[in-house]
């Protein structure tokens, strides 16, 4: 069971409660206090627990909420209903029914309903009562984790008539002199017949009372009896002839509820006797009882419930809880099948959040943490700013991925070879050497394209461009192939080899080439080296040269170098091409890699349930690069990463007592 | 002894007093304070990146044997600075820290690390995650005998300016569930403030102040539906431990809102208008909450390289090649560390010792070659300050000839009143790591003995 990320929580507060709320100076000082998660790739290091911070952080955080929307009419009345100022049980049970199920995204059981409602009513009611029930609400383990529970099978019975005889168990006669016996089986004195039935044996939903009796009176004088009901007068003053008769009257009794029927002889007198024969609850017609089962296990999977499904939809596609139409269809057990989940999958990614959880995914995948800022010198001589340039440069890629995946609905082909892309500055239009984008649409990159060939992933932050790190970052990031790290006394080593080199004299790539090329060190930089090396004919700021300008760390030039882009034994893999002629090359190849769309699937699956990929998941996963491959969007790869058969199902636990 | 209503400002060396501005606020109301003043503190420094030995190391190398196997000279004795590093502003210090070399972790694998200065342990992936995963401090936060009772932050822990949750953020561990779990620290001087301070409303003690009676009873209702909950036949047995962990940490939060704010004017706090400032704040809340009696246990990291930048991946970069950039942050960094030390020195407790005195400052580095090369963890930079209430030595330029540095650690934990039984963790006997190269060289350090021994002349008992 996976808790909430701080996002996840904060998106699903803002997007329920409402972001004034969430804005508020001091809901943004509690939830300051909650821990937030590593950046980066949380696939890889999303901590599964709760520190001392997030707890209390929550607590602050809940009744600042609280606190918050109390203080506005107009926040009171969206988020806790009009009745609020003045609630009741009822418009409590109203907030549990509508916001508290949005934010616990799964109803509540019957006993913890009445627990809250309960509580609601201790607090006083009302207003204090309602700000009382949606702080325990937003730390309650159905919000602050990620709850999943199987399918239910549930049996519907009609109800049937409870019949209670005169000689129940819980049937007793209390005469007027005082004391109290077991039922007799005749009553001729004055005093109270009664059946006192407890709640758990009343199942069922009730709208009459009848009372079968005998009564004799040898001088042919009709009783007089009461019959109450919960103490209560329900037949006053009545009288009765002699003979069997039956009484009976309208009532409302449900289920769960007892019972305590009364009948009083009053004029009691020699040869006037009753004998009491049954009482008998009349059932409603429209009424019935429904027991639910989880469903059993089968072959270790058992099925989740709707409200599972729908929360594990929501948050892997927007990383906020279920919307009102996936809450609607829950409650409808609507979520059954894909062909019904899909259209709310649908619908979920033309969104804005999906948009934000797709920029969150990219981010984890092509890790743009971590894409260096460019050395002063080289930004200088380059004529642009440099502050903020890293950061500027990663947002030019999300929103040309972006564009390309949700906008433009396109394949790995398109992704990793278009030319197009969004320079929104001057500074940005001149590293790609192209016109500002302005609006929604694209600019054409003269030299540019894809997802490799931008400038984010080009930059490096020394005074030369880094084909080591560029080649890992094709390895690590756009194949996904695994890279083991190197022995460090070793690199060392040889980069004081290198520290020895003359720059002026040896290009970068004749340099890494002399200092990688020795055991160990060759064992894997023969699969980084041509991939780096490929990309030589970018400058440190991702701008094409052709030539490699050796500089001091002032910026002045010391040395100009050709460069050289041809390689061979990239080892992409098997059926690409292992000889490429720089970037271009390097570009297609990508593009047409199955190791690249095995990559996507891998992240868009694992970035949908925020854990590594197992053995379990071998089929979905090849399911998912079978698609790719053949040319399907990576927008439908993302909703069918998400969309499968594992959504309806989790592992069977083993069986232990609560 | 009363202590006095204004606290005096004394410069270690006994010149004329201090001026610390930010501090003078700072005057403990009650004799409540005073409880706290004799007793050991704990601060646990703690920066990244190594440093170049030769930009470090002062170069009078100690020469006096003081114990087996370990030499000293007094750091007085030492001519000009003590390095490009260590600069002026440790001269006015030298009595009262110790620059101890000479202590080698036992290592396989040369990754970088978020653990082996706190840990004594390193990461057997590539991942940062220790594999001995307890620090000091959470093993401090967590005993009957640092705290007998109840604190409000039993571990105050900071990343000033840096996420806690990043790799080279937080560097204090636990174990939950068998799983290294790593703790959390205020990289907000603000929140980190109303931990220590609270809100800044004094009044009812907490016991009938009515905002806390009212988050107890609420969170009361929150463990009951945790608990509720946890009766689900689906849950798995991870599952119901997950939610029995947060009723756990919810009952901490209970029974710490109900302590006593400290009963001392909070430090007042300046504009953070840069990294110089934001430190300055954050060692003023750290300072302030040992001396009111909020703490006994600091963890703090540095991890900017100036005033006004802060860019983990350039910083690394400047490891590997760039010696005069690599120093000249780890100056910066240390300066703070040096503002740290002067500003516990600055102030005098009920004993007559200054708050420095009577605690124990242990600085340490996640590497100490910057290259995580050859030398990998080889002769920790290490710094103390402060005697422990009279437990240490101080003013040592130490070579402690390449023991193992899990005893200084081991020392720490001495110090601050802990058995090997309250501190030993995993059926390791001693603390941390004992594994590694070149294991020959190190084994007359790893009987059981010697693990839980603490280092000779440093600690004076």
């Amino acid at each position: 069971m996976r808790r909430l990320t701080r996002d996840e929580l904060l998106s699903s507060l803002a997007a329920v409660i409402g972001d004034d709320v969430l804005s508020a100076a001091s809901v943004v000082s509690a939830a300051g206090q909650i821990p937030g998660e590593p950046p980066g790739d949380l696939v890889a290091t999303f901590q599964n627990g709760h520190a001392f911070d997030h707890v209390a952080g929550m607590l602050l955080t809940a009744q600042a909420v609280a606190s918050e929307v109390g203080a506005s009419d107009a926040v009171r009345e969206r988020v806790l209903g009009a009745c609020a100022a003045q609630a009741d049980r009822a418009c409590a049970a109203s907030f549990l029914d509508g916001v508290a199920l949005k934010l616990m995204r799964r109803p509540l059981t019957t006993e913890r309903r009445a627990q809250l409602l309960d509580a609601f009513e201790a607090e006083g009611g009302g207003l204090p009562g309602m700000q009382w029930l949606l702080a325990r609400t937003l730390q309650a383990p159905e919000t602050l984790f990620h709850l999943e529970l199987p399918r239910q099978a549930c049996e519907v019975t009609a109800v049937e008539d409870l019949t209670f005889p005169a000689n129940d168990e819980e049937a007793f006669f209390a005469p007027l002199a005082g004391g109290q016996v077991a039922a007799p089986a005749e009553v001729s004195e004055n005093g109270w017949f009664v059946w006192e039935i407890h709640g758990e044996r009343v199942r069922g939903e009730f709208r009459a009372v009848r009372i079968a009796l005998t009564a004799r009176a040898g001088d042919g004088v009709p009783l007089e009896l009461d019959v109450n009901l919960n103490d209560m007068p329900l037949m006053a003053a009545i009288t009765v002839e002699p003979g069997a008769r039956t009484l009976e009257a309208d009532v409302v009794i449900g289920s769960g509820e007892a019972v305590k029927v009364g009948v009083q002889f009053k004029n009691a007198a020699p040869g006037r006797a009753i004998a009491f024969d049954a009482l008998t609850l009349s059932a409603d017609p429209s009424a019935s009882t429904t027991s639910c089962e989880d469903e059993p296990a089968s072959g270790g999977l058992y099925t989740v419930d709707a409200w599972s499904i729908a929360s594990r939809l929501a948050y892997a596609l927007t990383g906020q809880g279920p919307d009102d139409a996936l809450l609607e269809a829950a409650a409808n057990d609507a979520l059954g099948s894909e062909d019904e989940v899909r259209p709310h999958a649908e619908r979920l990614i033309a969104g804005p959040a999906a948009r934000a959880q797709l920029r969150a995914t990219l981010r984890a995948w092509l890790n743009l943490d971590a894409i260096a800022t460019p050395h002063q010198a080289i930004t200088e001589r380059a004529g642009v700013e440099r502050e903020g340039l890293a950061e500027e440069a990663v947002e030019e890629l999300l929103e040309y991925a972006t564009y390309q995946i949700l906008d433009q609905d396109q394949d790995v082909t398109a992704l990793m070879s278009d030319a197009i892309g969004f320079p929104r500055s001057e500074r940005m239009a001149t590293l790609y050497g192209s016109d500002v984008a302005e609006g929604d649409e694209p600019v054409t990159l003269p030299d540019h394209g894809g997802l490799l060939l931008r400038i984010a992933p080009l930059l490096s932050g020394q005074l030369s461009s880094s084909p080591i790190l560029r080649g890992v970052y094709v390895r690590k990031r756009i194949l996904c192939d695994s890279l083991p790290s190197p022995d460090f006394s070793i690199v060392n080593a040889r980069l004081d080899e290198l520290e020895h080199q003359d720059k002026t004299m040896v290009t970068t790539r004749e340099a890494v080439t002399a200092i990688t090329s020795v055991s160990p060190c060759n064992g894997c930089h023969v699969n980084i080296n041509p991939l780096g090396f490929s990309l030589e004919s970018f400058d440190p700021l991702g701008m094409p040269r052709a030539e490699e300008l050796v500089l001091d760390a002032e910026g002045n030039e010391l040395a100009r170098h050709p460069i050289d882009t041809h390689v061979t034994g990239a080892k992409i893999e098997s059926g690409l091409p292992d000889a490429l002629d720089g970037p271009a090359d390097l570009n297609a190849a990508l593009a047409e890699s199955f190791k690249v769309r095995a990559c996507i699937a891998e992240r868009l699956y694992t970035q949908a349930r925020l854990r590594p990929s197992s053995a379990a998941d071998h089929c979905a996963l090849a399911a998912l690069e079978e698609a790719l491959m053949s040319g399907g969007s990576i927008r439908d790869a993302w909703l069918d990463a998400v969309v499968g058969p594992e959504l309806f199902v989790r592992e069977a636990v083993e069986e232990v007592s609560p | 002894m009363k202590m006095s209503r204004r606290m005096f400002l004394q410069a270690s060396s006994g010149a004329a007093a201090l001026a610390i501005p930010t501090l003078w606020s700072l005057v403990p109301k009650a004799s409540r304070a005073q409880e706290a003043s004799a007793t050991v503190r704990y601060v646990q420094w703690v920066t990244d990146h190594g440093v170049y030995a030769d930009r470090f190391w002062p170069t009078s190398l100690p020469s006096d044997e003081v114990a087996d196997g370990v030499r000293a000279r007094p750091l007085r004795d030492i001519s000009g600075r003590l390095s490009e590093i260590l600069g002026a502003d440790f001269d006015p210090l030298r009595d009262k820290i110790n620059v101890c070399r000479g202590l080698d972790l036992m290592v396989a694998q040369n990754f970088h690390n978020a653990c082996v200065p706190t840990c004594a342990t390193w990461p057997r992936e590539d991942n940062h995650i220790p594999f001995f995963a307890h620090s000091v401090d959470s093993i401090l936060e967590t005993s009957a005998k640092v705290y007998p009772s109840a604190v409000r932050v039993p571990a105050l822990r900071l990343t000033p300016g840096v996420a806690s949750s990043y790799k080279w953020g937080s560097f204090c561990w636990t174990t939950r569930n068998g799983q290294p779990f790593k703790l959390p620290a205020y990289d907000s001087t603000a929140t980190a403030f109303t931990a220590v301070f609270g809100d800044g409303v004094t009044g009812d003690s907490p016991l009938v102040d009515p905002t806390v009676v009212g988050r107890v009873r609420l969170s009361d209702q929150v463990i009951e539906d945790y608990r509720a909950v946890m009766g689900h036949r689906a849950l798995s047995a991870a599952d119901r431990q997950q939610l029995s962990d947060y009723m756990d940490l919810l009952a901490d939060v209970q029974t710490r809102m109900q302590v006593e704010a400290p009963e001392c004017t909070p430090p007042s706090q300046l504009t953070e208008s840069d990294f110089e400032v934001l430190h300055r704040n954050a060692i003023d809340i750290a300072v302030a909450g040992m001396l009111c009696g909020a703490t006994r246990v600091v963890a703090y990291h540095t991890y900017q390289g100036d005033p006004s930048s802060y860019d983990e991946e350039t910083f690394h970069a400047w490891a590997h090649d760039n010696a005069p950039l690599h120093t000249g942050m780890q100056n910066w960094r240390y300066r703070q560390l040096a503002k740290l030390i002067e500003t516990m020195d600055a102030f005098v407790e009920s004993n007559g010792k200054t708050l420095l005195d009577n605690s124990l400052v242990y600085a340490g580095n996640e590497l100490s070659d910057p290259q995580h090369g050859g030398t990998h963890l080889k002769s920790m930079p290490i710094i103390t300050a402060g005697t422990a209430g009279g437990q240490l030595e101080t003013g040592q330029y130490i070579d402690f000839g390449g023991r193992l540095m899990n005893s200084m650690l081991v020392t720490a934990l001495t110090a601050m009143g802990l058995a090997p039984e309250d501190y030993e963790r995993n059926g390791v006997v001693g603390f941390g790591d004992y594994e590694g190269r070149e294991a020959d060289r190190y084994a007359a350090y790893v009987s059981d003995a010697e693990r839980r021994k603490p280092l000779p002349f440093l600690f004076k008992g």
